[in-house]
């Protein structure tokens, strides 16, 4: 295995172990010691979410200027324009599962607010799960979003692309084991109920 | 329907149009593709000097293109749950 694709795998393995354990409700509950329950639920969210921001942008950015090794194959000129509709309408489905979500807390902004304004306070903790539009149908539409964003970012299939590919599919799978063990936890029969009845990333396929 | 009118118009004009003005500008682009031939980092020593000129410019907030998306989602949906709520 040569260095460049040992380095994309550590590199990758950091985020996805920085950015799981630091969302964990261990840390959080570590956090809370240190500094108060106040500052767990209206700024941790949004320090966590620029952190993510940062990091990932810095870590991303080393991982894709890895040299690669080996060009597997290329797509051909003329097949070109459909990759490239085909990875727009992708970006658009990544933008549509985003609005899925509150964004404000899903950002940390909302809870952040809340510290100033606390009429508010009680309505930030009320929380529900999302079953509606694409949710109806699959149970990580966002990951799928970016598992189609990432496959059609190229026509230049090297050795990195699949070493990073396989990175991705490995975290987001992992992710979603520890994100549904959360959401069993805090929605229980509901969850589990809903988990029965949609499919995990493709609809139709388990 | 003049409400799902004006959210359809507001959201394609902030994510949709910025997508076909690129076309317009660049043609067809692949990001991958530029990384795939210009890529240069190919050993410890690569990826420390990398890191130390280059990517420390991304620390600055004001041109991290997350934040940018995730600040332009937020307002977009405010914007559509008060047309809603109107």
């Amino acid at each position: 295995m040569s260095n460049t694709l040992v380095y994309s795998f550590l590199l990758w393995i950091f985020f996805g172990f920085q950015h799981s354990f630091l969302a964990r409700p261990y840390f959080k509950s570590i956090i809370e010691k240190l500094f108060g329950n106040i500052f767990v639920q209206h700024f941790y969210p949004i320090i966590y979410f620029i952190s993510q921001c940062i990091i990932f942008l810095l870590i991303y950015d080393l991982i894709r200027n890895l040299g690669p090794n080996v060009i597997f194959f290329t797509i051909p000129e003329y097949l070109e324009i459909f990759i490239y509709i085909f990875n727009k309408i992708a970006h658009l489905f990544l933008i549509l599962t985003v609005f899925h979500f509150d964004i404000g807390k899903f950002t940390g902004f909302t809870q952040f607010l809340a510290f100033f304004f606390k009429k508010k306070e009680n309505k930030i903790l009320v929380e529900t799960l999302n079953k509606s539009y694409f949710y109806k149908y699959i149970r990580h539409p966002m990951y799928l979003g970016i598992i189609l964003v990432y496959l059609s970012s190229t026509t230049i299939y090297t050795d990195i692309f699949f070493v990073n590919a396989f990175c991705i599919l490995a975290y987001i799978e992992i992710g979603t084991y520890f994100e549904e063990k959360t959401l069993l936890m805090r929605f229980s029969s509901e969850y589990e109920q809903y988990q029965t009845l949609t499919k995990k990333y493709i609809p139709f396929i388990r | 329907m003049l409400k799902k009118i004006t959210i359809i118009l507001f959201f394609s004009l902030v994510f949709i149009i910025p997508l076909i003005l690129q076309y317009i500008h660049v043609g067809v682009f692949f990001s991958g593709n530029e990384y795939s031939v210009n890529a240069d980092i190919n050993n410890l020593a690569d990826i420390k000097e990398y890191f130390f000129e280059k990517s420390l410019k991304n620390l600055n907030l004001l041109t991290n293109p997350f934040i940018y998306f995730f600040f332009a989602a937020l307002i977009v949906q405010k914007f559509c749950s008060w047309i809603n709520n109107l």
